[in-house]
């Protein structure tokens, strides 16, 4: 759990505790002027295009729209090399921006729509670069980071959702 | 040279396995290499091979890189982390 530097990363299937991140962000704070903190949930309906969706994925109708009804959702992640692609964005996000403690914490196993699957913390000076880094690291977990999530849909069926390059949803 | 392939999400559902003792005849293989034997022992990878990376060592590595005895190798299907 204690952090070893200023960035403070964890993915494991224990639920977000938003609290610990932000008690850890706030500490040694006289410096940070701004925390920025993202929580991504789990959406209980979905956009086809963004989902496991094939033919057979359940939809519904909500708002004149057709969605997909994704009660849960199941992350696993590839670990050893998850946390080394984690460290590195965050590496990243410092050498672009003047930050001062940042958190990462994504969760996995099986999760129901509402529960926080990733909660990104981060703190500097001023707030644009606060912002800016961490919609950086959001963006980048996307596209860099070893993890991937199964759909549980209304009707028990499930399937894994691998989006190509141009479907990414922000 | 054998080597032991993990294998995540999709494609280990479509392989059945999470992790597979390859055989390739050149020495070194490289990562193409290991992408042509895989599709050729479970052509159902066929679709999603392509979109996939191949991990060396916890590192993405392109298809010239060359594998070496105790590497770790990995398959990575697109992600859908955050």
């Amino acid at each position: 759990m204690q952090p070893a530097s200023d960035d403070w990363v964890n993915i494991d299937s224990r639920p977000i505790d938003i609290s610990a991140a932000h008690d850890y962000l706030a500490s040694e704070s006289k410096e940070s002027g701004a925390t920025v903190l993202f929580l991504g949930r789990v959406r209980e309906y979905t956009d086809p295009q963004n989902t496991g969706y094939s033919d057979q994925s359940p939809q519904v109708e909500r708002g004149g729209k057709r969605v997909v009804h994704t009660p849960e959702l199941i992350y696993e992640c590839y670990p050893a090399m998850a946390i080394q692609s984690i460290q590195k964005l965050l590496a990243d996000a410092r050498q672009r921006w003047p930050l001062l403690r940042l958190v990462l914490h994504h969760r996995l196993g099986r999760l129901k729509a509402g529960e926080i699957a990733i909660l990104i913390g981060v703190t500097s000076r001023h707030r644009a670069a606060a912002y800016a880094a961490n919609e950086f690291l959001i963006e980048q977990v996307k596209q860099r980071v070893p993890v991937w999530k199964r759909e549980i849909y209304g009707s028990g069926s499930a399937a894994w959702v691998h989006p190509l390059p141009a479907t990414n949803s922000r | 040279m054998k080597m032991t392939v993990k294998l995540f999400a999709m494609v280990r559902e479509i392989v059945g396995f999470d992790e597979i003792t390859i055989s390739i005849s050149r020495h070194p293989p490289t990562v193409a290499d290991l992408r042509e034997k895989l599709l050729e022992q479970y052509p159902g990878l066929e679709s999603l091979l392509p979109f996939s990376q191949v991990a060396v060592n916890h590192e993405v590595a392109v298809d010239s890189q060359q594998i070496t005895v105790g590497d770790e190798v990995a398959i990575l299907p697109p992600f859908s982390g955050g």
